[in-house]
């Protein structure tokens, strides 16, 4: 029964949607893989008004292609309309606040704004172009090395929308992603991901290379790293990311360098190799310029300490901006990582 | 040291320190230092725990640029009311298998002022313990040894879910 509710859910929104009028920008177009190479995911196409930012959380069971056997992707094309923010999907694990809705219909902004109702749900795939040249992402792993996944796993598709200050979107939500499977034989290793969220940070008007870095350590034999992105918001002005050799301490010059918030690089062909008791260090360094106009203060507390050691006598201690997935308001500091063989899943923060 | 009434204390030898649970899940130690003869705008201050014995690295580290405040005394030192301006060591859980409680370890301290100038300050040996408190059956499951995170749902009643 709930197989089918999630099944019928991918598709409900598309004819509640119904008429939706004329796009400033068409959806972005992605044939489903035919019957027996894979599924497809996708979200409803929504409007996005001017002064909105929107976060939407669809549900998904993995759908049974081979008899009850592992589900082996091999290839993950993502698409999305322009403007996106960010696009991620990850399997479903411990539910807090945020499940599927009875309906089928997605969850909007609220819960699905709350990073803790995910803290635990390992990575599948993530994208963040957000220009109408860049839509579309199409991403075969190395050979041999495959996602796994269980006929009935439970998937969370999760879309962000900006249309307002820091970011805008000329049309209408929307995004696809296609998995495309591999046969069982040609695999030799399940591809792991790693959701690495600093989210002790904080940055407040005046801040000039303000920057955050931590280490996590998720390798118990060696791993190689295939692929990368970096996600903060508009005062990010740099993201690092380095391999890191805990029982050495040693940590390697960036194999990941961002300085583009809005559309960063997503690398697919790295081969970094991570020596056992290894992982990353992943630092973000922001600016944030003093606003001309009185602002409203991140995080609702108003909270900053007044500046009193004579480092910046001018500047506005209050208006920081905390950890928080509201482009506008808030900011991040998140490592997407990708690597084989998968190890045991964790959870950096 | 940050106790868990947010003062900065200093490490006694074989003292044990409670790790505290932060925001953002886990648990962590805050480490702070004092320090002179710098620049105190824009540190780079870095906390990490290392293994007593070997001196081999016992947490993930964890890195932040903050300003130093006067102490009164001629020393400088982060705001420790201020937990996004001290080291927020990664101790819980350790993804390689390993376990921070039970074992001598020292803290760290790495401070780099914005002129490049690097000094380093290590506490004496000293333990962490999982505080007393509604959530003390979640820390040593999340804190012990081969962690598995399936194992630790739920304990406490789920109060405790980070």
């Amino acid at each position: 029964m709930i197989s089918r509710a999630l099944r019928l859910a991918a598709f409900a929104p598309l004819l509640l949607a119904g008429c939706p009028g004329p796009a400033a920008t068409p959806d972005v177009q992605l044939a489903a893989p035919p019957a027996g190479q894979g599924f497809q995911l996708a979200s409803d196409s929504f409007d996005v008004p001017s002064g909105i930012e929107t976060q939407r959380c669809y549900f998904y069971q993995v759908p049974d292609l081979d008899h009850g056997q592992p589900v082996w992707v091999h290839r993950v094309v993502a698409a999305q309309n322009p403007g996106s923010h960010h696009l991620s999907v990850f399997r479903v694990k411990t539910i807090v606040n945020l499940a599927p809705t009875p309906d089928g219909s997605p969850v909007v902004d609220g819960e699905c704004f709350n990073s803790g109702n995910w803290a635990d749900w390992p990575l599948v795939t993530n994208l963040q172009n957000s220009t109408p040249a860049d839509d579309v992402n199409d991403w075969t792993l190395p050979d041999g090395v495959a996602h796994k996944f269980m006929p009935g796993e439970l998937l969370m598709l999760q879309i962000h929308y900006v249309n307002a200050t820091t970011q805008k979107t000329p049309g209408r939500g929307h995004g696809i992603v296609n998995f495309w499977t591999v046969d069982a034989s040609k695999v030799t290793a399940e591809l792991g991901t790693v959701f690495a969220t600093d989210q002790q940070i904080r940055v407040c008007p005046g801040d000039v290379d303000k920057t955050f870095e931590t280490t996590c350590t998720f390798a118990k034999t060696p791993v190689t790293i295939v692929g990368a992105n970096g996600h903060f918001h508009s005062r990010g002005r740099k993201f690092e990311i380095c391999s890191y050799d805990k029982t050495t301490g040693a940590v390697s010059a960036p194999f990941y360098t961002s300085t583009q918030w809005d559309d960063p690089p997503f690398l697919q062909d790295l081969a970094v190799t991570i020596p056992a008791n290894g992982g990353i260090d992943w630092r973000c360094t922001y600016d944030y310029a003093r606003p001309a106009a009185a602002c409203v203060s991140g995080d609702g507390k108003n909270d900053c300490v007044p500046v009193t050691n004579g480092c910046d006598t001018s500047a506005t201690s209050s208006c920081c901006i905390n950890f928080g997935g509201h482009v506008e308001m808030q900011e991040h500091c998140n490592a997407f990582i990708y690597y084989y063989p998968k190890q045991e899943n964790a959870s950096c923060f | 040291m940050m106790d868990v009434g947010g003062q900065l204390v200093a490490v006694g030898a074989g003292q044990t320190f409670d790790v505290q649970a932060p925001p953002q899940g886990g648990y962590v130690l805050y480490v702070g230092v004092r320090a002179r003869n710098l620049d105190p705008c824009g540190v780079m201050l870095r906390g990490q725990l290392l293994d007593a014995t070997s001196g081999a690295a016992a947490s993930d580290l964890d890195g932040r640029k903050a300003d130093l405040h006067p102490t009164g005394d001629g020393w400088w030192a982060p705001d420790v009311s201020d937990p996004f301006d001290v080291p927020n060591v990664p101790t819980c859980p350790d993804y390689t298998g390993g376990t921070a409680l039970g074992r001598p370890l020292l803290a760290r301290v790495q401070l780099t002022d914005r002129a490049g100038r690097t000094a380093t300050a290590t506490s004496p040996s000293l333990q962490l313990d999982c505080p007393r408190d509604a959530c003390y059956a979640d820390c040593r499951c999340r804190c012990a040894a081969d962690y598995d995170a399936q194992s630790c749902e739920h304990l406490d009643g789920g109060v405790c879910l980070r």
